[in-house]
């Protein structure tokens, strides 16, 4: 017995060695050269070490100062919040509702399909087409049923403009967590579902004390991975707004690119580039998600079901 | 449990670090294509060798700020086929990167990775790279392949050679370090048409009698200005130019104090637009308006004036038809203001070459197919502007080539008001005022606040 272990703790280690490495090289290193560059003023992404001034912590305290990592750090605490409620409600509710439907695996691929169209093509759609407000979807949806102050929404309107890149990008999400929660959901057995009918229970209660219950670890994993994705934000800010830099729109891995790689439209201000403030960004962007991921471990605490 | 736990530790940082990838060196890569120059050398000017037969070998990488379907591509890869066949050793490797290819040059040359030509708009360029471009002065003072009895520089439009020496000695280097070309102007567009039915018998000169003009097409029914997300910057740079020009909007922008919002012409400047928009001037669309939505408006004939680049008619020609009457005017001078009428942002997009380049000659052999007569007339032909002296541009462009050749100083694009502070704090809030959400009493409050805590 204690041979095996032993050989399986061989194995573990043989399987793992080569992720090990892979991961200090290319994540570890990178990460490691990143948090010392954010302690200097760097005027080009590749000028050399000895080009480098040492600031401290300046970068930092500046980044504290600057309004507009301020606001792009609102902006993702908006997605990671109420962005994050809506797709989770949305989420559960269509993978509860499909679940029962005949049609199940065709609106399950419909939902998903935002997911393998690329953010910027998803951008072009939904500014264009269905924000236009001119003859967009929502104005002729709403002016359809009479809704005559919806229909007039401006959403691409500068006012607008964080809601409506919320909503098309949370529009694109649901069908992802959906597709998670449903198979979650698929591996409770159905007994426990049968007892419950037999007991009495209604719908809520199932919901609530059976299923929710069970899929806790999967819960999440999946609110880690939209964390993750909130903090890390960037396709979406970059290509809504016309200049790329919109503080409406702006998300601090945005903010962190322009710096590192100077404004979005020309480089006539290459003197402003401080590369080691982007990397403080990046810096405080990667303990933000390790904040997360450690509040949300204590906050859904781990209880084994066996089923 | 415990192996679960890393697990799922590692791959979760595994995707964060994810984010840092792009921010690691490249490492210098020393290339193994070398060139016999002796030989080169030898055999005299490659220009002379290439009459029998071309004595040029190895590779030359272009990196290519044009999409590989866009119309400029076709044409150059007209020019690549032309010198690989008069150069039958040397082998040209394009990457058609497209307009990312600003972002990608820097640290590639910086890295030190093979790179021999590229593409861009050299003032950022100049800037950035400086003393990493090579020095061009040899290609220019070589005869032209379409006129051997000139010089290169003697083909080229005298504005761009010029344009192009006063960005080296923005740098403090000496000589040529591009070959503009694709050359573009900034200025107003119009609809002829409108402006006939509105009774405008000339272009305006002056902010007064733009504001004269405007008035009339608004009576004739037209809405006299249009602009979208992607411009929304463009008309407050140029006034600011024209009112305290460009080289006080960079301090502008770069002021920590905040002291400079209080000057009056950039008070008056915010306070012209806050006019217009209170005499309904500015298209209603304007607060709603995705790129291209705004030129879309002109292209339909429901907007008169959108102030754009040369670039422009060809872009919306599939909305207008061919017979659209466009008309073009620079940007008015305004009142007090110590810009002039004259200056004018033209220039283009230039070619440049590596400083390391191991293959000199070949580089310089490409960028003179690239600009000769045969190239440029290809771009005429194809509606776009053409770099090389007597090559006419198209009529919908015919007034901007007037413009170009009345110009006297350069301004840089935006006029500097660019940078992050300028892009994401006092554009959206001079958005505000164009708008009517907000005064230009209170623009300027914020300004001067939001400079102070700006961090630079």
């Amino acid at each position: 017995m204690g041979n095996m272990k032993k050989n399986e703790r061989k194995m573990i280690v043989l399987f793992m060695a080569p992720v090990v490495l892979i991961y200090l090289i290319f994540f570890l290193y990178p990460t490691i050269r990143t948090v010392h560059m954010s302690f200097f003023k760097v005027r080009n992404l590749a000028s050399p070490a000895s080009e480098w001034s040492f600031v401290g912590f300046k970068n930092y305290m500046d980044l504290t100062k600057n309004p507009l990592f301020v606001i792009s750090y609102k902006n993702i605490m908006a997605i990671l919040f109420i962005g994050g409620l809506g797709v989770f409600i949305l989420a559960f509710f269509f993978a509860v509702v499909l679940q029962k439907m005949k049609t199940k695996k065709f609106f399950r691929a419909a939902i998903y399909l935002p997911n393998v169209i690329t953010p910027v093509a998803l951008v072009v759609m939904w500014t264009q087409y269905v924000f236009n407000s001119r003859f967009g979807f929502l104005k002729s949806f709403f002016g359809a049923l009479g809704l005559d102050r919806l229909a007039a929404i401006p959403w691409t309107s500068p006012d607008w403009a964080f809601t409506s890149m919320m909503i098309a990008f949370c529009f694109g999400s649901v069908g992802y967590y959906m597709v998670i929660i449903m198979a979650a959901m698929d591996k409770i057995p159905k007994d426990f579902y049968e007892c419950a009918d037999l007991e009495g229970a209604g719908s809520f209660t199932k919901f609530f004390r059976i299923t929710l219950p069970l899929m806790k670890d999967i819960l999440r994993t999946a609110i880690t991975f939209w964390c993750l994705g909130a903090i890390n934000f960037f396709l979406w800010s970059r290509v809504f707004s016309g200049s790329g830099m919109d503080p409406k729109t702006l998300s601090p891995a945005n903010l962190m690119f322009n710096m590192i790689f100077g404004g979005s439209k020309t480089q006539q201000v290459a003197e402003h580039i401080n590369v080691g403030m982007g990397a403080a960004i990046g810096v405080t962007l990667c303990v933000s998600v390790i904040l997360v991921f450690v509040i949300l471990n204590v906050v859904i605490s781990k209880e084994k079901y066996e089923y | 449990m415990n192996i679960k736990k890393i697990m799922a530790l590692l791959l979760t940082t595994l995707l964060i670090m994810g984010t840092f990838v792009g921010c690691g060196n490249n490492k210098p890569k020393e290339s193994s294509k070398t060139v016999d120059k002796n030989t080169e050398k030898e055999n005299g000017s490659g220009e002379e060798a290439q009459e029998k037969e071309s004595s040029l070998s190895g590779e030359v990488v272009y990196w290519s700020m044009w999409s590989e379907n866009e119309p400029q591509a076709k044409i150059l890869k007209g020019a690549i086929e032309r010198f690989e066949k008069a150069n039958p050793n040397v082998k040209v490797d394009v990457q058609w990167q497209g307009r990312g290819v600003r972002d990608l040059v820097i640290p590639a040359i910086e890295g030190g990775q093979k790179l021999d030509i590229f593409d861009s708009d050299p003032v950022g360029m100049y800037t950035s790279l400086g003393k990493s471009l090579l020095n061009l002065d040899e290609l220019y003072s070589s005869p032209s392949i379409s006129d051997p009895s000139k010089t290169l520089a003697e083909t080229i439009l005298p504005s761009l050679v010029k344009w192009d020496k006063s960005l080296a000695d923005g740098v403090e280097l000496n000589g040529h370090f591009s070959v503009p070309y694709a050359p573009y102007a900034v200025t107003w567009f119009y609809n002829k048409d409108h402006f006939e039915k509105a009774g405008i018998k000339s272009v305006p000169k002056t902010w007064e009698e733009l504001d004269a003009a405007c008035a009339s097409l608004k009576e004739a029914g037209y809405k006299p200005i249009t602009v979208d997300d992607a411009y929304y910057s463009m008309m407050f740079s140029y006034y600011l130019d024209r009112a305290i020009t460009n080289d006080e909007v960079a301090k502008l922008v770069s002021d920590n104090t905040g002291e400079s919002w209080d000057n009056p012409l950039v008070v008056q400047a915010i306070e012209a637009f806050e006019d217009f928009h209170k005499k309904g001037y500015f298209a209603p669309e304007v607060e709603t308006n995705k790129y291209p939505a705004g030129q879309q408006q002109v292209a339909l004939d429901e907007a008169t004036m959108y102030f754009n680049g040369t670039w422009l008619p060809a872009e919306v020609s599939a909305t207008t038809g061919p017979d659209f009457n466009w008309g073009q005017f620079t940007f008015p001078t305004v009142p007090n203001g110590k810009g002039k009428i004259t200056d004018l942002t033209f220039g283009g997009q230039a070619f440049l070459a590596n400083a390391k380049t191991d293959n000199k000659e070949a580089t310089l052999e490409l960028l003179k197919y690239f600009v000769d007569t045969k190239t440029q007339e290809a771009f005429a032909e194809a509606g776009l502007t053409a770099c090389t002296v007597g090559t006419e541009w198209p009529d919908s462009i015919a007034d901007a080539q007037a413009i170009v050749s009345e110009a006297d100083k350069n301004i840089n694009w935006g006029a500097n008001l660019s940078g992050d502070f300028a892009e994401a704090i006092v554009v959206p809030e001079m958005v505000n005022v164009m708008i009517g959400k907000s005064t230009a009493k209170e623009f300027i409050e914020k300004m001067k606040k939001d400079a102070k805590t700006y961090a630079k």
